[in-house]
């Protein structure tokens, strides 16, 4: 039944509630303790509703186990073809008001997470990919 | 999936002049829509003074969501009604944190017992005299008797 990797289409909100559960039982099967199981699918809620807001309303989630030498955790990945973000820094500032500054929730996922990469490129689309490591 | 399927509804209930709302099921948009206009609405007709917000039953709650609850809370107090949280879950709390999300102002009681400690401070027995207010009442007394033996003379 353990599950190696898991891809979730996002086209509505349903998918969103979809991909969190499933990524909550993804991490917990993985051995991950349950307050990192509920950041992991926390991350996973504010990517997978980025991609439904401001990706173009289309787009994949997956996530995988991965290896890097001694340690093993989970890697998220977001990826949309919506119309990118032109300033990806602005994007990770924290928005504690939220008024001027874009809200995406990333800076929310680059702490709950251990590694996190974006790539953006306005008009072709955004992918964010966001590892947390397992504490043996 | 079907469009046709029930949006779930959140229960509400009244209870010592307090609303309790148990939220059991993931806060999407649908879900929300209808949980703000059904709480609105109980707090018009009962005029209830406090609203319990039992969040036991959530998994996740991110920063959206959380939003969005916030802004629910607003208009709760704006019809006056005081909102306390009750049954976060410390997985939530903390990812809720790191969101950067602001949770300034929010009450929150670990459960809901202690929540309406906070929202009701003994409703019934009254408290036993202290001696401070004895010898405030006596004071009185001694000043209404003076009053009295005044105009009498």
């Amino acid at each position: 039944m353990t599950q190696t990797e898991l891809r979730v289409t996002i086209r509505g909100e349903m998918d969103v509630t979809r991909a969190v559960l499933d990524a909550g039982r993804f991490a917990r099967d993985f051995g991950f303790a349950e307050a990192a199981s509920m950041m992991i699918s926390t991350a996973v809620s504010e990517l997978a509703r980025n991609i439904l807001r401001h990706g173009g309303g289309r787009g994949e989630l997956r996530l995988a186990r991965v290896e890097d030498g001694h340690r093993s955790g989970v890697r998220v990945e977001a990826r949309d073809s919506g119309p990118g973000i032109a300033d990806v820094d602005r994007a990770l500032e924290d928005h504690f008001s939220s008024a001027g500054t874009l809200g995406l929730g990333l800076p929310g996922v680059k702490r709950m997470m251990d590694d996190f990469e974006i790539e953006s490129e306005p008009g072709e689309g955004t992918r964010v990919c966001a590892c947390k490591w397992r504490v043996a | 999936m079907d469009v046709g399927d029930e949006v779930p509804r959140i229960p509400i209930q009244l209870a010592r002049g307090v609303l309790i709302a148990s939220v059991q099921v993931d806060l999407d948009d649908a879900v929300m829509a209808g949980f703000r206009k059904d709480l609105l609405e109980r707090i018009h007709t009962s005029s209830a003074s406090a609203v319990i917000l039992d969040l036991s039953g959530l998994d996740t709650l991110d920063s959206y969501e959380f939003g969005e609850l916030r802004r629910l809370i607003g208009m709760s107090r704006v019809m006056g009604a005081r909102a306390v949280l009750v049954g976060l879950k410390a997985g939530i709390v903390a990812s809720l944190v790191m969101t950067g999300v602001d949770v300034d102002g929010l009450e929150a009681a670990p459960d809901l017992d202690d929540a309406f400690r906070r929202l009701a401070p003994e409703p019934e027995a009254p408290q036993p005299p202290t001696p401070d207010d004895e010898a405030e009442a006596l004071e009185e007394d001694d000043a209404e008797r003076a009053q009295r033996a005044g105009d009498e003379s």
